[in-house]
């Protein structure tokens, strides 16, 4: 059979039409859609149990240590909410519960309830906006002086050696602290 | 060429998808008994003096008081602008020493119209859009007094916006350091974990706004929860 | 319904690529379509093309242009660059008792940028503490005593002090190894191209890293005597 070129576009278009159609119902048609990290090899997405809640906001509390089992303070966490709208919550570890103190504690609160992925990030001068002598002196005098690599949370695998890109969705229910988040760095 | 394609599926999709973002780090100090405490006004609002002058060509006041109304609409949260009072005498590089007073209680505001009152604190104003100092109390975190300098010879200038900086400015005024939410965004090269859209950028991002400064004259949620655990309303 | 779309690696050396949707319908998670692999490739190929049309529509939304200054922007824009030793800080009111600066004097152990300029260097900076009170002046980095900087300088202000050219990339701080005991600068965005030493071989790009003092003054020599 000869090569058909207008068949071969209406059957590309074809394909195009129904793929876009199939994402938008897998996706919900993009306003609930789960974010994907940019980075080359995230692994699958852990299955969600039960549906995410949808009310209030709640806390989330943990812990960043290094591979000694040393708390440190200073490093950025970010919780990255899963499903739409996308909305992400930071905090500095070191800074606990209504604003004190805390080794290594850290405490983000006044987060919509609802599914999230969680990081760490150092601030070590790799991008202007996180040198850290831009932030208060709590974090200029304590930022790690030790190199560790992002990573998000994944729960029971949390060691010194596991994936960065590996991660577990946590749940925060409205009025609710979700605690143990527990950060190993892998430096 | 597997890797390249879905590195270029990546990048499409990053740039597709909006994300909101927020966190925040308020002003602090460590006291001689090596505890750290916040900064903070005791008992908001806090009026300001405006200089007289002029504001990248423009009399600066709508700007101040656009400024205000942002901080002052956050829910939850104490007003914190009040008064906004004129001062006598245009504050120039040949008088801002004396012509600023930092035990007032009452925030100074100064155009520097041609940068040369950065210049006076050391910086360059060929790069700093704006600066906030703050008086405190190194015991308690007590926000005494407060001097803000908006660049005058910068504001009207591209990718800069006066307005943003003002309400960038007055949130350190209120106690609010950097945020380090907008590092990774999409219209950096840096690259990063979970990267955001220029247009949700806290305003107390470090750096003008890329894309569009503009954007950064609205609050984010991380600004605005900032203000609300610093001064909440009850 | 609860659901979620997503393109997996495979393997580790991203040599083959699976496409799966995933619902997770009745609490289980499960993978619905296209896990072979010509089909997923095939169908790969469509999305990048579909997603390129959808790109190109949204371009002008997403035009950027970043204003942040590299390094090498900072020392073409300073009048001198110099290696420094800080010798002494103080803290003080002005005459005025309006403001708090604090004077930073230097001892210049090399000028990289410019003429030979004095033995010292005092730079006044907003900001300090004084007994109970402080200043308090974000941004402004804090030099501490017998700390080696890198200084990029611009023209003297009014009071005849020389002015930061950045606030960052004006003051590069340089970090001891420790183990091998040798001086690192850690800037971002250096916009410079990195050359060994007294050799013409680029050992980097411009990319964020840590870079031997020897190295770093070499290269910033050589792109700024350009």
């Amino acid at each position: 059979m000869p090569f058909n070129r207008n068949l071969f576009f209406i059957l590309f278009f074809s394909i195009f039409l129904a793929l876009a159609t199939l994402i938008m119902v897998a996706c919900g048609g993009g306003n609930d859609s789960s974010t994907r990290p940019p980075n080359p090899s995230p692994p699958p997405p852990s299955p969600t149990a039960t549906p995410p809640p949808t009310n209030g906001v709640g806390s989330i509390q943990g812990m960043v240590i290094s591979s000694a089992r040393t708390p440190l303070n200073a490093v950025h966490i970010r919780a990255v909410k899963v499903d739409g709208p996308n909305i992400q919550l930071g905090a500095f570890s070191g800074i606990g519960p209504n604003l004190t103190f805390q080794d290594g504690v850290f405490r983000i609160d006044e987060v919509p309830a609802g599914n999230y992925r969680i990081l760490i990030e150092k601030l070590d001068g790799r991008s202007p906006a996180f040198d850290d002598f831009r932030y208060s002196q709590f974090v200029v005098s304590n930022s790690p002086a030790i190199t560790f690599p992002d990573e998000y949370f994944n729960g029971e695998r949390e060691s010194s050696t596991d994936d960065p890109l590996d991660f577990i969705e946590i749940t925060v229910m409205g009025g609710e602290t979700t605690q143990d988040i527990i950060f190993i760095t892998n430096d | 060429m597997n890797k390249i394609r879905y590195l270029t599926i990546c990048f499409f999709v990053v740039l597709l998808i909006p994300s909101v973002v927020y966190s925040y780090d308020i002003l602090n100090t460590q006291t001689p008994s090596d505890n750290f405490v916040f900064f903070g006004w005791p008992d908001p609002p806090i009026d300001l003096i405006l200089d007289p002058g002029t504001l990248g060509g423009s009399d600066g006041r709508a700007t101040v008081e656009t400024a205000c109304n942002v901080w002052n609409s956050v829910a939850n949260t104490q007003q914190l602008c009040g008064n906004l009072f004129a001062g006598s005498e245009d504050i120039t590089v040949d008088n801002f020493d004396s012509a600023i007073s930092m035990n007032d209680g009452i925030i100074d505001v100064i155009f520097d119209e041609t940068g040369a009152i950065i210049a006076e604190f050391g910086l360059s104003p060929t790069i700093t859009l704006g600066l906030s100092s703050t008086l405190v109390n190194a015991l308690t975190g007590e926000i005494v007094d407060v001097l803000m300098v908006l660049n005058g010879s910068l504001l009207s200038s591209s990718g800069s916006d006066l307005q943003s900086t003002t309400v960038h400015e007055m949130g350190h005024g209120w106690g609010l350091a950097h945020t380090p939410i907008g590092g990774i965004n999409n219209a950096s090269t840096t690259i990063g974990l979970e990267p955001i859209d220029p247009i949700r950028i806290p305003t107390m991002f470090p750096f003008n706004i890329p894309v569009n400064d503009a954007f950064g004259i609205t609050l984010e949620i991380d600004d605005e929860v900032g203000i609300s655990v610093r001064y909440p309303r009850n | 319904m609860k659901q979620i779309c997503g393109i997996l690696i495979n393997n580790k050396l991203y040599k083959n690529y699976e496409l799966y949707f995933y619902n997770n319908k009745g609490g289980k998670n499960n993978k619905m379509l296209f896990s072979n692999k010509k089909i997923a490739n095939f169908v790969a190929n469509i999305l990048i093309i579909s997603l390129g049309v959808l790109f190109v529509n949204c371009s002008e939304t997403y035009a950027t242009r970043e204003l942040r200054e590299t390094t090498l922007d900072t020392a073409k824009r300073s009048e001198n660059i110099v290696l420094a030793r800080c010798i002494s800080s103080e803290s003080k009111w002005n005459d005025e008792g309006s403001l708090i600066f604090t004077y930073v004097t230097f001892q210049i152990e090399d000028t990289i940028k410019g003429e030979d300029a004095e033995d010292e260097i005092t730079l006044r900076l907003i900001g300090g503490q004084v007994g109970d009170q402080i200043l308090s002046a974000p941004d402004i980095p804090n030099i501490n005593e017998d700390e080696e900087v890198i200084l990029f300088l611009g023209p003297k202000n009014k009071a005849g002090y020389p002015t930061l050219t950045n606030m960052k990339n004006g003051v590069l701080r340089i970090y001891t190894d420790d183990v091998t005991g040798q001086g690192n600068v850690i800037t971002p965005t250096t916009g410079i191209p990195i050359y060994k030493e007294n050799s013409s071989k680029a050992i980097s790009g411009t990319q964020d890293s840590k870079i031997l003092l020897e190295d770093f003054i070499y290269s910033l020599k050589e792109a700024t005597n350009k």
